[in-house]
């Protein structure tokens, strides 16, 4: 086995872990960051962004395994319901692969816009999910504050991560 | 060739037919497995929260570490907005300091005063409360839940419901330990409750978060008179938190509910005090007792 083989394969083996590495070290990346004062500790959620885009960009390299273990690591981290990020970042998933047909790799802004249809899809049910679990009314306003820094934020991601995509095919 | 190539098609047909069964067989695993959790965090929670400080515990070291770059990056912005700031800051510092030095004497005529009176009246001495300052390594940063982990655990002697105070006054409890690291409730989250009592005008209420940066009073007197501005602080009931941490002030009085504001720099937060508070003579009744 040559060197320049033996570097593919290796690329090869790391490429279908590269999206969970990667969502599970920007998860952690933003649970150690601090938010601006007057945002009530409000950070966009990098656990959906992860999932929405590897799922309709990197399908067969982000099983649902990956799901759980981020499920899990943001609830561990978060101190969500054990079970209930599993569940949610799941509807994310089967939601972005039905709608990856809409999004040809090339147009940004498409990808951009179902994005925040999904985002916001995710924190309706999560608000309602929070809202019969602890039966009390959580505060709106900074649901939605969180819902547009994640929109906000995606597009940034959305490059990073494309870049890697497109590394990894040239390799 | 074609008699070849039917069982190689065949087997191309299970395998795959195995994969996609095999793969709707996990997912679904893995969904009630998730619902199991969830079920189990619902009905008992102390079961979960040992599992939850054993993770907390493990993702605490690896949240230090990812976070070095982060805190750099902020204390250099920090140190350069001080350094803009000098000039303006040293005169408030002045003026403070002048101020601070007067309320020293006082303070200190009061607390001489007070132990005089302590001791013609022969009142029980309370506990000295001892701090533990520890460092913020991570926020929830959720919309849904407030909560932030410290790097002080059991090995620090950390209690479940050991209060957390800012230089302003409480900020939270802690709901979680792991052997060097917990998580801390603040007050502002969906599932705090704690007991206070209005300063000037002594009525007891319940102050519950709801997520957002305001917090609301429960179960007050309806016939209570109540400022705006009067600050709120613990009443000690249940034993678990000391009486008189300060907690917010009252921002809004209207016909459906007693608006609050936390006390200051609650959602700034690099370093807080745990106030090791052990309440010993704190009474929990047996089974056979309240039955």
């Amino acid at each position: 086995m040559t060197l320049k083989s033996k570097v593919h394969s290796y690329t090869f083996l790391l490429s279908n872990y590269i999206p969970i590495i990667i969502s599970f070290l920007s998860i952690l990346l933003s649970a150690s960051l601090k938010s601006p004062s007057g945002f009530g500790m409000t950070l966009p959620m990098i656990s959906i962004i992860s999932v929405f885009y590897w799922s309709v960009y990197a399908t067969e390299n982000f099983t649902i395994r990956h799901v759980f273990i981020l499920g899990f690591l943001s609830d561990i981290l978060f101190n969500n319901p054990l079970g209930s990020g599993f569940l949610l970042l799941v509807y994310i998933r089967e939601v972005s692969i039905r709608l990856s047909f809409l999004m040809p790799s090339s147009s940004y802004l498409m990808s951009w816009f179902l994005a925040s249809v999904v985002f916001l899809n995710y924190f309706i049910i999560n608000w309602i999910f929070f809202l019969i679990y602890y039966q009390s009314i959580p505060s709106i306003k900074y649901t939605v504050l969180q819902l547009l820094l994640t929109i906000a934020i995606y597009p940034f991601f959305m490059v990073i991560y494309s870049l890697i995509i497109n590394y990894l095919k040239d390799k | 060739m074609v008699k070849k190539s039917k069982p190689k098609s065949s087997f191309v047909k299970l395998s795959s037919y195995a994969k996609v069964t095999a793969y709707k067989f996990s997912t679904l695993l893995l969904i009630l497995f998730a619902c199991i959790l969830l079920f189990i965090d619902k009905i008992n929670y102390n079961n979960i929260s040992f599992l939850k400080g054993k993770f907390t515990d493990i993702t605490s070291y690896t949240l230090e570490l990812i976070g070095t770059p982060a805190k750099s990056v902020s204390s250099g912005m920090n140190k350069a907005s001080s350094i803009i700031n000098m000039y303006d800051n040293n005169e408030r510092l002045i003026n403070e300091n002048d101020a601070l030095r007067v309320w020293r004497e006082k303070a200190k005529t009061l607390q001489l005063e007070n132990d005089k009176l302590r001791l013609l009246l022969n009142s029980v001495n309370e506990d000295k409360i001892e701090y533990l300052t520890t460092r913020v390594i991570s926020s929830s940063g959720g919309s849904f839940v407030k909560t932030i982990i410290v790097n002080a655990g059991r090995k620090q002697g950390v209690l479940i419901g050991n209060p957390v105070v800012n230089r302003y006054g409480m900020i939270g409890r802690v709901v979680e330990i792991g052997e060097g690291a917990s998580r801390v409730l603040l007050v502002t989250d969906l599932n705090s409750q704690i007991p206070v009592l209005t300063e000037e005008s002594g009525y007891k209420a319940i102050l519950a978060g709801n997520n957002s940066s305001s917090l609301f009073l429960k179960f007050i007197n309806t016939h209570s008179v109540l400022k705006i501005g009067e600050r709120l602080i613990t009443s000690g009931d249940g034993g678990l938190i000391p009486a008189g941490l300060v907690i917010g002030s009252i921002d809004d009085i209207s016909a459906q509910k007693i608006i609050v504001k936390p006390v200051l720099g609650w959602d700034r937060l690099s370093f807080v005090r745990i106030i090791k508070y052990n309440n010993k003579n704190l009474f929990y009744p047996s089974k056979e007792q309240i039955q």
